[in-house]
């Protein structure tokens, strides 16, 4: 914003917008959501300050696929992402730039914590 | 605008931006002649023979003179204390006894303003400029100077230079006697949501 912003042509007349840390919170939690294929609700966000700059902490289960299924072929594990290490890794690229995209803030680190895992079979599409 | 005019309303903006001290002069000649109402009272009813109300004028000399032979510490102590009043009194009489205050230039009248009415609206426009919540920037104004206070946004940084920009500009249009400098202060910690 520049010096202008409180002259009656400025940015100041239009407002103000406030990303609320609550706000911020659901973003975070919908987008870990989105990348490690789980239930928005079921993923805990910490929001911190690091000199300045966002730092997220997401606890979430993850989903995987059953180990019976893994036994019985597995081809399984590559086709649903890789191990949890990895997925857990590319979930944490994937959550700084989608969260800085959806939100317009710069993000210092972003820690992800598996709490859990959730199993689910693999789905025929219909 | 005719000289006498402008040597008035220089005269009007002085006493606006500064403290008269009538009131500790007044409070210092009531306490003044209080005491030597008192001694003069004390001299004529010596004179007259009569009992003294408090001290006797012949004890008050005694006393003083015999100051030296007291207890030391009871001595210095008083000591201290008359020059630690003295030393205030010095100072206060010496110093501009400036009140927080800025005058504007203007053509017609003598225009003063409050610092926290400067503080305020500076406040408002660096707000603006570093995007900060109106609740994140404080701003104090002394007689030469202007600090302003941003805690940014925890993701969202504020431009520094952009704030004091901002801030100059203002101050420079505020027209402020004496003129005042923007310092600007960035806090390392943003806050989260705010």
């Amino acid at each position: 914003m520049t010096s202008a912003a409180t002259t009656p042509a400025g940015a100041a007349q239009r407002g103000r917008t406030r990303i609320t840390s609550k706000a911020l919170n659901r973003v975070v939690s919908a987008v870990t959501a989105d990348a490690l294929g789980v239930d928005a609700n079921r993923v805990g966000v910490d929001l911190a300050d690091r000199d300045g700059l966002l730092a997220l902490t997401v606890t979430t289960p993850i989903r995987v696929v059953s180990l019976d299924r893994i036994q019985s072929d597995s081809s399984v594990v590559n086709r649903s992402g890789g191990s949890i290490l990895d997925r857990a890794a590319r979930a944490q690229g994937d959550i700084r730039e989608r969260v800085t995209t959806l939100t317009g803030s710069q993000i210092a680190q972003v820690i992800v914590k598996v709490s859990g895992v959730w199993i689910q079979p693999e789905e025929r599409v219909k | 605008m005719s000289s006498s005019t402008k040597a008035l309303y220089a005269r009007i903006g002085r006493r606006e931006t500064h403290s008269s001290r009538s009131m500790l002069a007044i409070v210092l000649a009531i306490i003044l002649i209080v005491v030597f109402a008192w001694v003069g009272t004390e001299v004529v009813i010596a004179l007259l023979g009569l009992p003294a109300l408090l001290v006797a004028p012949s004890d008050m000399f005694a006393s003083a003179v015999g100051l030296a032979e007291q207890p030391a510490a009871l001595v210095s102590i008083a000591g201290i204390v008359a020059a630690v009043i003295g030393l205030v009194l010095i100072v206060l009489s010496l110093s501009p006894g400036r009140r927080a205050r800025h005058l504007i230039d203007t053509e017609r009248a003598v225009t003063v303003v409050d610092n926290e009415v400067i503080a305020s609206a500076l406040a408002r426009h660096a707000s603006y400029a570093g995007n900060v919540d109106p609740d994140n920037a404080t701003v104090s104004v002394s007689h030469r100077l202007g600090v302003v206070d941003l805690t940014p946004t925890s993701g969202i940084p504020a431009d520094r230079d952009a704030v004091t920009r901002a801030v100059s500009d203002q101050l420079d249009s505020y027209g402020l006697r004496p003129t005042v400098r923007a310092r600007v202060r960035i806090a390392e910690k943003g806050k989260v949501g705010a």
